[in-house]
């Protein structure tokens, strides 16, 4: 077997682990604008996907959560990239309990739900249109799927998915609906789900449903806090969410893009951190997938550089 | 004159849809490699897919078999993006989901239940049904000496000729040769096959070469030395129209051997004759329909009393000798770089996605990847160990 590039082998002896490095999207404005990570001359999307993935091992879809991608969008990025590259893919935001506007839907649904309608709610949709939203959702990953690189769906629920009550109810309807789809991965935004009451129940929870718990790095002492629970809940997966650590922006409203929120370069000091960390739980599982989330310029790809060094240094 | 040259990483021998499958999935896993098909008739006049009836089901009982199944059907229902190739529209095969419907006697419903059960354990929706349940479903159906049926709802079929078309079409968009000729002799020592020579003089040297002839790919391989037990067998398909109305038909399928569905406004099927004599034989018997076909199909939905064959027309199943399953893996006592994917026995339309994936997993990976297929390996001919389906085939 030749060896998958860039990812880093865990150990001599078996089983072996990967862990596999990336950032979250390889097309932020921010990023491209900054002309600090692509070549001059890559100036087309499949230029620049390709040159990404000749440097990284996965990446997650974030697009996907804006609005569903067509499965011929998705074929392309299967096309472009290297035979062992995975696409771990952000859920649909009406999926994960966001409001989102029709406009941002195929024609047809936007009439069936009524054209220019905004601040919809999954919740307020009849049965007939949220199957619908799913179907289009999977219809978008499965070239992905079939053409062996889809990772995880990455399910990022919203700030008032609460442990409890309706929000609770909703994340057991994801699960079912996601049944024979592809792995699930669930990072909760709501403290309530990591109390020191909730959280054996929290991981019991996402045990016996085969969901991946990701680990999230991110600043601490907001409501959209949650703690960084080290814990491995999938047989197959492990996945570590890094959002940065800028204090000032994380709870900020009226923030005009996500790289304003997430603007955050992390040290060395604090990736080698995070790298003993990462090995640690990445012995617990096959996979492990590291996700740089801070997107203002090149920090993620940057930090994801450093940390795959690190990490690859650990275990030389 | 000398003889012209080729080389390439992988030679493919056979352009149908095994063929082109296999050297799309080649090009996917390996894009920097080079891979060339070798085929006789690019018009495939005589080739066995644009003949065949194109179903595609999961009701099979040997696990490789339904995880096949479950892939492609998968990869058909996407077939249009998958293959897309830019500046051109997508293919569309066609498909249908009409569904699969295995019918047996009283004395073989303990043994579909337990195949029912081996489907549903792998994840597919199969449905078994009491004989009252069939005919309220196909209220045409006569149930009187029927002990149970199994129904796959999400089953169907394509067209087989734009399934290969969209394979090929794609495969050529990724860098895929296609050598025109037909092979006639290989160049072997004991451990691999160096190259093959073609009817039209050339000769084509390869790291990997893979048979993926069909019918003549029992030739193919005895020009290596190597025993394959594939014959070509003749099959007719039928296309028919019932005399009187009646519902639209799953793919109905008995222990019988005899297959049918709807096709437009009426219906596309036949029985398989396994004793059909072994050879390249495409002579149609126009008096088999009204012997064999509409007896056993007006016995089962009486309308079809009045049914009326408009076409008839012959095909060659690969069939494979030892136990009806295909070959598919390498010569590991032989010439080792020599790839089997032959054998289907009426079943390598439905399989080719898989099969061309789990090939291009051998060449590229050095095992099976995605689907364990090595039951399915040569090694059961060398030793003779059948591996069959139980119940209907």
């Amino acid at each position: 077997m030749p060896r998958d590039r860039n990812s880093i082998a865990l150990g001599a002896g078996k089983p072996v682990v990967k862990i596999l490095v990336g950032t979250a999207s390889w097309s932020d404005k921010s990023l491209i604008d900054s002309g600090k990570f692509y070549p001059t001359d890559a100036t087309s999307a499949e230029e620049r996907l390709r040159y990404y993935a000749s440097l990284f091992p996965m990446v997650e879809v974030d697009s996907s959560y804006y609005a569903i991608p067509v499965p011929q969008t998705a074929q392309l990025w299967a096309e472009r990239t290297p035979r062992n590259f995975t696409f771990n893919v952000k859920a649909f935001r009406a999926l994960t309990g966001h409001q989102f506007q029709a406009k941002v839907l195929p024609k047809d649904l936007q009439r069936a739900i009524g054209a220019g309608a905004e601040n919809l709610y999954y919740k307020d949709l009849p049965a007939e249109l949220q199957t619908a939203l799913w179907d289009l959702f999977f219809a978008a990953v499965e070239p992905l799927r079939l053409n062996g690189k889809l990772g995880a769906i990455h399910f990022q629920f919203a700030p008032w998915v609460t442990a409890g009550g309706p929000p609770r109810k909703h994340v057991e309807h994801c699960v079912r609906m996601m049944e024979g789809r592809g792995v699930m991965a669930v990072e909760f935004r709501n403290a309530s789900w990591w109390t020191p009451r909730n959280r054996d129940s929290t991981l019991a929870f996402e045990r016996e449903r085969g969901l991946v718990n990701v680990v999230v790095d991110g600043p601490q002492g907001y409501g959209t806090s949650v703690p960084a629970v080290w814990e491995v809940t999938s047989p197959q997966l492990a996945i570590v969410r890094m959002h940065g650590r800028n204090a000032d922006t994380w709870a900020k409203k009226g923030l005009t893009t996500s790289s304003q929120r997430f603007n955050y370069d992390y040290s060395d000091a604090e990736l080698g951190e995070i790298a003993q960390s990462v090995a640690v739980l990445a012995r617990k599982v096959p996979v492990t997938h590291v996700v740089l989330n801070n997107n203002y310029e090149d920090q993620g790809q940057r930090n994801a550089k450093t940390l795959t060094g690190l990490l690859t240094k650990q275990q030389a | 004159m000398a003889a012209e040259r080729l080389r390439f990483d992988v030679a493919i021998i056979g352009g149908g849809v095994i063929g082109c499958s296999t050297a799309h999935f080649v090009k996917r896993t390996a894009p920097e490699a080079s891979v060339a098909v070798i085929e006789p008739d690019p018009s495939y006049e005589f080739a066995s897919t644009p003949r065949a009836s194109g179903g595609c089901r999961v009701q099979f009982t040997r696990p490789e078999n339904i995880a096949m199944s479950k892939f492609s059907i998968e990869f058909i229902r996407s077939f249009g993006t998958l293959m897309s190739v830019e500046g051109h529209a997508s293919p569309d095969v066609g498909w249908i989901e009409g569904g699969y419907l295995f019918i047996v006697p009283p004395g073989s419903v303990e043994a579909l239940a337990a195949n029912v059960a081996v489907q549903r354990s792998m994840g597919c929706n199969v449905e078994l049904l009491t004989p009252a349940e069939l005919k309220a479903k196909w209220p045409s159906m006569n149930v009187d000496d029927l002990g149970a049926g199994a129904h796959s709802p999400h089953d169907g079929w394509c067209d087989p000729n734009s399934l290969l078309w969209g394979f090929r079409r794609k495969a050529v968009a990724q860098g895929v040769v296609l050598v025109k000729g037909r092979v006639q002799s290989m160049d072997c020592d004991s451990t691999a096959v160096r190259s093959v020579r073609l009817d039209n003089d050339v000769r084509v040297a390869a790291a990997h070469f893979v048979n993926a002839a069909g019918a003549w790919s029992g030739e193919v391989a005895a020009m290596a030395g190597m025993q394959l037990p594939v014959s070509p067998m003749k099959r007719y398909e039928h296309y028919f129209t019932s005399g009187s109305p009646m519902e639209s038909l799953p793919y109905v399928k008995d222990l019988d051997r005899m297959a049918f569905r709807s096709e437009g406004q009426g219906f596309s099927g036949g029985v398989v004759d396994s004793s059909a004599t072994r050879g390249y034989d495409f002579e149609v018997d126009h008096g088999y329909f009204e012997r064999v076909v509409w007896p056993a199909a007006a016995h089962r939905f009486p309308p079809l009393e009045a049914a009326k064959c408009h076409r008839t027309w012959s095909g060659l199943y690969e069939e494979c000798e030892l136990d009806g399953n295909p070959i598919i893996g390498r010569w590991n006592n032989g010439c080792a770089n020599l790839c089997t994917v032959a054998g289907f026995s009426g079943h390598g339309m439905m399989h080719a996605p898989a099969a061309g994936r789990a090939i291009a997993e051998l060449i590229i990976g050095g095992r099976f990847e995605t689907i364990d297929l090595a039951k399915f390996g040569y090694e059961r001919v060398e030793n003779n160990e059948p591996c069959r389906e139980t119940g209907i085939r």
